[in-house]
């Protein structure tokens, strides 16, 4: 019986999750020379129900009635359904993107997300700079690079299919172990930022009324060792922390009975904070003219890729940026003749003084 | 020597007063042409050469010094030109003649002159080692009398080099002063 | 004996002085006006049009400006495309996505869920949710599966006493979070 109800609520929480990933959505962002940008979001559904189908309420970036939209179905063998929605926007620019972020109603409204644009004239060349940023969840948190090396931050980031070909592909056992380790490293890194943002959130609460009780470098210090306890009670964390024992293990008897209540808030805010509602989606961007720099993935079609999940901006702002050129064609043919007309005159100086 | 007033008469295109102004210059030009090339045939077509280009670019001229340097340019380049169409002069062979004229000379005191053969045959004879820029910096500074950053200005050569020529050319003309005075 | 730069300044005085005459000056001023009347007016474009062009050659700070310019442009232009060219090429090793394999791994969203639910015992607050017939039955054959697969891999650890003990010693050893199953 046991076995089941775990069985049977793990798999409730895995298909709660997949249909939290219901609509699967990518976002285009085709970016043009004047600093306007075609957006195009593209979802998919397996939603039987046509009024619960692509929701606004639970589209993972905003769309309106002022977009074009277009929608589709397909069946497969078995008969099940899936149905695509294909919506476009031309956006005069950053400002009505962020605007748009702003008044956003969808599932992923609580995130900040914030648009930025650069154009750079450097004579030869004009330089773009466009890029997409999460702010960060916690406040205390710590960067994920403080727990992953270089290799595993790079496996961290990917997209699920690069990590599934490389799962799959000749070296399949080591990224298997890389998956592993990139696991159990995150899960530390997972319980050191709600240990860290705990203690952040009760020392700010505190903070006045602690005194010398629990000076902010003392709970600090000691973090280390709640996040042992905390990982070391597990099983029975719920009760444990209602009967006090766990918060008098963390900050002593006296303490705890002092601050339970301001204990419990933290704790409630972290808990909000941590389980912020995020539907994870796709970030693509198309840059004008030669690409030449990116933190991106890059396609088969030279389209550059970013999934965009909350892990991401769980502790650190979350950019997503990409740099481009366009050659000054007039600059260069200006320039052109610039030269040989001082090389001419040059030349032909040397020729009469000689 | 030129007045500017003079030379914007000229521009609006008077012959007569050009006719003026080839007048007061051409002593000056043939001054210098003579005493580089040694020949009075050759140092008139300079200075008729030289005119003419002077009348052509008239515009150019802003000030009345820039006029007297731009003049004697151009006559230093025509005579460069002449000197390089000249056959190079066969090894020289030591004229006692002229060299008894020079003793004489300047056993005459300060009363002596030359004309202008036996001026011809003596610069011929001291500067017959010389190169051209060499020759062209003794005459312009020595024989003129102008100042370093004149005869930079008019041979187109720094001031340094204009000391270095002219060094050389002193040299060269003492040793064979030494030698046969 | 006289002394060598006396000699020298002699003969540099005795030729300074003897400046050679142009004897008909008018001669030469006629003779110039007469072959500028008769030239025809110049009607060579090109040769205007090249010194209007580059008349700017002649001007010693105008053309060291624009020489110093060009080598600044060209200098420019190569720190640019260098700059560029190695940024692309640190581009081109960055990683490649084949996004449109259509791979199904656990997303790593589920796995933060999962830690949070585990940590914190906390669920989200309740949701209606559905899922389709096909769904359902998908999801019924792989727990079918996963039942089937425990049970083969809890007769093969039976079976060997030497597995089970080391299986155990393991679990026992390792600091995981394990969901019981």
């Amino acid at each position: 019986m046991k076995n089941k109800l775990s069985k049977l609520v793990l798999f409730s929480v895995l298909i709660f999750c997949v249909s939290c990933n219901d609509p699967e959505t990518t976002v285009t962002n085709i970016l043009h020379t004047d600093g306007s940008i075609t957006r195009i979001i593209e979802m998919k559904s397996m939603e039987g129900d046509s009024l619960k189908r692509f929701r606004i309420a639970d589209i993972q970036v905003p769309i309106d009635n002022t977009w074009k939209i277009k929608d589709s179905v397909a069946t497969d063998k078995k008969g099940d359904k899936t149905w695509f929605r294909r919506a476009e926007k031309l956006f005069k620019n950053v400002d009505e993107i962020n605007n748009a972020y702003k008044a956003d109603s969808g599932i992923n409204k609580k995130s900040v997300r914030i648009a930025g644009f650069k154009r750079k004239f450097k004579w030869f060349n004009t330089e773009y700079y466009f890029s997409e940023r999460v702010e960060k969840i916690f406040t205390y948190g710590y960067p994920v690079h403080d727990f992953l090396n270089s290799e595993e931050l790079n496996y961290f980031y990917s997209p699920e299919s690069l990590k599934g070909q490389k799962e799959a592909g000749p070296d399949s056992l080591k990224y298997k172990a890389l998956s592993d380790s990139v696991k159990n490293k995150t899960d530390l890194w997972t319980y050191r930022n709600l240990v860290s943002e705990w203690i952040g959130e009760f020392t700010k609460l505190t903070e006045g009324t602690a005194g010398n009780d629990m000076p902010p470098a003392y709970l600090k210090s000691r973090e280390k060792d709640i996040t042992d306890i905390f990982k070391a009670n597990q099983k029975n964390i719920d009760s444990l922390w209602a009967n006090g024992t766990l918060l008098r293990k963390f900050i002593g008897e006296e303490n705890a009975s002092k601050y339970k209540v301001q204990a419990d808030t933290a704790v409630d805010i972290v808990t909000k904070k941590f389980t912020l509602d995020f539907r994870e989606y796709s970030l693509k961007i198309v840059m004008p003219g030669k690409l030449i720099g990116t933190n991106g993935f890059i396609d088969s079609s030279k389209v550059l890729l970013w999934p965009v999940k909350s892990d991401y901006f769980f502790t650190e702002p979350y950019e997503m940026w990409a740099e481009s050129k366009t050659p000054n064609t007039w600059a260069w043919i200006v320039s052109g003749f610039f030269l040989v007309f001082v090389l001419t005159g040059v030349t032909m100086r040397i020729i009469k003084k000689g | 020597m030129i007045d500017l007033k003079l030379i914007e008469e000229c521009r609006s295109g008077n012959f007569n007063n050009f006719r003026k102004l080839v007048e007061l210059s051409s002593p000056f030009a043939y001054s210098v042409a003579f005493r580089m090339l040694g020949d009075e045939a050759h140092a008139k077509d300079i200075v008729q050469e030289t005119m003419i280009t002077i009348w052509q670019k008239l515009k150019k001229i802003k000030t009345a010094e820039g006029y007297k340097v731009w003049m004697y340019r151009i006559v230093v380049n025509k005579c460069y030109d002449e000197m390089r169409k000249k056959k190079r002069a066969p090894e020289f062979i030591t004229d006692d003649k002229t060299w008894e004229i020079l003793t004489n000379k300047i056993s005459e005191g300060p009363s002596a002159a030359l004309e202008n053969g036996e001026t011809t045959r003596i610069i011929e004879i001291l500067t017959n080692k010389l190169s051209t820029k060499q020759k062209a910096v003794f005459v312009l500074y020595d024989l003129e009398g102008m100042s370093n950053d004149e005869i930079s200005e008019i041979t187109g050569i720094g001031k340094s080099a204009v000391k270095a020529n002219l060094y050389h050319a002193r040299k060269s003309i003492s040793e064979k002063i030494e030698k046969y005075i | 004996m006289k002394p060598e730069n006396e000699k020298f300044n002699e003969v540099v005085g005795l030729l300074r002085k003897s400046r050679p005459l142009l004897d008909s000056p008018e001669d030469i001023g006629n003779k110039v006006i007469r072959r500028l009347r008769a030239e025809k007016p110049k009607t060579d474009v090109l040769s205007s049009l090249t010194d209007f062009l580059f008349s700017w050659v002649y001007i010693g700070w105008v053309r060291r400006t624009l020489i110093a310019a060009s080598c600044a442009l060209v200098i420019v232009f190569i720190y640019q495309q260098g700059v560029i060219l190695k940024r692309i090429d640190t581009l081109s090793k960055q990683t490649i996505v084949n996004d449109k394999a259509n791979i199904k791994s656990p997303s790593e969203e589920i796995e933060r869920l999962l830690t949070g639910y585990r940590s914190s015992g906390h669920l989200f607050s309740s949701r209606n949710i559905t899922i389709s017939e096909g769904q359902m039955k998908d999801l019924l054959e792989s727990v079918k599966d996963l039942q089937i697969k425990y049970k083969d891999l809890e007769k093969i650890i039976d079976e060997d006493p030497d597995l089970k003990k080391m299986i155990e010693k393991k679990l026992m050893g390792i600091d995981h979070i394990k969901t019981n199953l």
